[in-house]
């Protein structure tokens, strides 16, 4: 019935039965050690189980749900056999808490679908919902099921609009890394609990502080100072709240192009002590990027590998593993590393795979893709990058098009690599392109591409026009660089643009056309 | 709102007409009124500054951005709210590409129409020029 052997401890919950249990011994279907007491063999038990009436069965499900001392998942499946599906779903929705506590997102979706089986519509269970999804970086299921979770909740009442709003804020800030939807969802958060007086301090500054993150990365920063001077009128000292208000005092001074005092904030955002996978999560790769968009390298992967061996303490979350494995290898690219770039991209596809979203799988073929063209790898990474970009891969897709268009131009696949480069004028251009650099690189691999037709003259005035657009870039990236990422891409920069180095590569395809005499 | 459409042809393809229309840094060369493009300075708006011919003091930040399909690039003024739509569209038979034009004039600008609409006629025809001289010869074979 239990569906494995009963302990002790759980035998004597279900009641003083001494002689049921030496029958049940001399019978010889059963057996009791040190461990427990159980049928003999799984095939008795499944012998047993059928015979049992179904009133007489439930019954015992019933007892055994309310005393053994298994996972919360073992207790739902008693309970439902029994009939008590409220009880059953209020486990269920405790089994998914426990799965994501540590990083089984897919584990715990589908007990909460188990549980909104039995209670369909539930609000709470859908909001649960919607967060698993979002640990799962199933970003449009995240959504479409907080739409659900509140079109259920009454729109009178704002204490609970308000915690819904906020826990969405939470996601979206954390795990999704969609700046814009947490400027939504916190504002929405702070207008339904401003109307509620019991509100406590910690819950508003929660809301304030994410709110402020927001504005800082993907909104109005003047709002965001608002926030910020709200924030700390509030008082509030909670580890995890102090985190978010460090993380968006870091996002407003990148805004402004003070990365190092915004690399200071992280900092101070990690001493804060917050324990959540994201915002420890979000504290490194932040100040991973912001190292390298300062030309310090070394530095930048310590950072990514501080907060890879951070996240897999709390369960190495896939939405948020993926990204950081993507960032180590494009720093060890940077490194000339190309091996152990290699083994940070099988890792970062390991990772996806477990995810199941196809959103991480089309992520870890892009950035694949991308390693293979800087390897020299041109057939697969052409491959790659194509299937990435067929999946709709949340990437930059004049950058991913650029490159492929590359690998295909250095094939010597000219007309390919040609329309590859027709496509890139048809896609649309973000602020995280930063379009002089999509001009000088698609300049680049027309040079490319006129070298593969034997073209020196047309290769080099591309090769020109490439390297006068590198050398009008600045050489080190704002802060706008990387919050453009957040904004535009949902992840951290991976690796900041280099001018100098773009304009080397030029170079060195360059001389390709005018060999130095023997 | 006062607004206007004008559009070219060029024989040039569409990338070399999207390389200077993306590359702020080269407006001066076909903007008329453009004189110089900076990059954003930190904490400013704007995804490049522009200072207006006999202007130098007057920095007037812009936005570039192309909609979801790639079609269409939109540059505004954050300053005086002005909105330039450019579209580009591969010719049949890819013969060149045609250049066309919406402006958008906030009504508190409206006196500008006119001499917008010559400045942009003029600088319509000189990025279909520049992008036609920058272009490759055609394809042998």
């Amino acid at each position: 019935m239990a569906g494995r052997p009963l302990t002790h401890a759980e035998l004597d919950a279900l009641g003083p039965q001494p002689q049921d249990a030496v029958a049940a011994l001399e019978s010889g279907l059963f057996t009791a050690d040190r461990a427990g007491f159980g049928f003999r063999h799984q095939l008795l038990l499944d012998a047993a189980l059928a015979q049992l009436p179904p009133p007489r069965a439930r019954a015992l499900h019933g007892e055994l749900g309310a005393v053994i001392a298994g996972p919360a998942a073992e207790v739902a499946r008693h309970l439902r056999a029994a009939g008590q599906d409220d009880a059953a779903a209020q486990r269920l929705a405790g089994a998914a808490s426990e799965a994501l506590r540590v990083g089984a997102a897919t584990e715990a979706t589908a007990f909460l679908q188990e549980a909104l089986d039995l209670r369909p519509g539930d609000p709470a269970l859908l909001l649960d919902l919607a967060q698993a999804y979002a640990y799962n970086g199933r970003r449009d299921d995240a959504e479409a099921t907080l739409e659900r979770a509140l079109r259920r909740i009454d729109s009178a009442d704002h204490a609970t609009r308000g915690a819904a709003h906020l826990r969405a804020a939470r996601w979206h800030a954390g795990v999704l890394c969609w700046p814009r939807r947490t400027v939504e969802e916190a504002s929405l958060a702070l207008a339904a609990l401003d109307r509620v007086p019991e509100t406590d301090a910690r819950t508003i500054a929660e809301a304030v502080a994410l709110g402020a993150w927001a504005e800082a990365a993907a909104g109005d920063p003047a709002r965001a100072e608002q926030l910020l001077r709200r924030f700390d009128a509030l008082g509030v000292e909670d580890p995890d709240i102090r985190y978010e208000n460090a993380n968006a005092r870091a996002c407003q001074a990148m805004r402004q192009g003070r990365l190092e005092e915004a690399m200071d904030h992280f900092a101070e955002g990690i001493a804060a002590g917050g324990g959540s996978p994201d915002t420890i999560y979000a504290a490194w790769t932040n100040r991973a990027a912001l190292a390298a968009a300062l030309g310090r390298i070394a530095e930048a992967l310590d950072y990514a590998e501080h907060g890879l061996a951070a996240v897999h303490d709390l369960g190495d979350l896939p939405p948020l593993v993926v990204p950081l494995h993507a960032q180590r290898a494009t720093l060890l690219v940077r490194l000339d590393r190309i091996d152990d770039a290699r083994a940070a991209i099988a890792a970062e596809r390991e990772a996806a795979e477990r995810s199941g979203a196809p959103s991480l799988l089309a992520l870890a073929e892009h950035d694949e893709g991308l390693l293979c063209v800087a390897a020299g790898e041109y057939e697969r990474g052409a491959a790659l990058l194509s299937r990435a970009l067929d999946q709709g891969a949340a990437v930059s897709r004049p950058v991913a098009r650029l490159a492929r268009a590359e690998a295909l131009a250095r094939l010597g696949r000219a007309d390919e690599a040609e329309a590859e480069l027709r496509a890139v004028t048809l896609e649309p251009v973000h602020a995280v392109d930063r379009p002089p650099v999509l001009v000088a690189r698609l300049s680049h691999v027309q040079g490319l591409v006129a070298l593969a037709r034997d073209d020196a003259d047309l290769a080099t005035r591309r090769f020109e026009e490439s390297a006068a657009a590198w050398r009008r870039l600045p050489t080190v990236g704002a802060g706008g660089e990387l919050l453009a990422n957040l904004v535009d891409l949902g992840r951290p920069t991976l690796g900041p643009v280099e001018p100098a180095r773009e304009l080397d590569r030029v170079l060195a395809d360059q001389r390709r056309l005018a060999p130095l005499p023997t | 709102m006062p607004s206007f459409d004008d559009e070219t042809t060029t024989t040039a393809p569409v990338e070399e007409v999207w390389k200077l229309l993306y590359d702020p840094s080269r407006f001066p060369q076909w903007w008329r009124g453009v004189e110089t493009v900076e990059p954003p300075a930190p904490g400013t708006e704007g995804d490049y500054t522009m200072y207006p011919e006999g202007y130098p003091d007057f920095p007037m930040p812009q936005a570039l951005r192309a909609d979801t399909s790639g079609h269409q690039v939109t540059i505004s003024c954050l300053v005086s709210d002005l909105v330039f739509a450019w579209r580009l569209e591969p010719l049949p038979g890819d013969d060149g590409t045609r250049i066309g034009v919406h402006v958008e004039i906030p009504e508190h600008e409206a006196h500008r129409l006119d001499t917008q609409r010559d400045a942009i006629s003029a600088s319509l025809r000189s990025l279909a020029q520049r992008a036609a001289a920058t272009a490759a010869p055609p394809a042998r074979g």
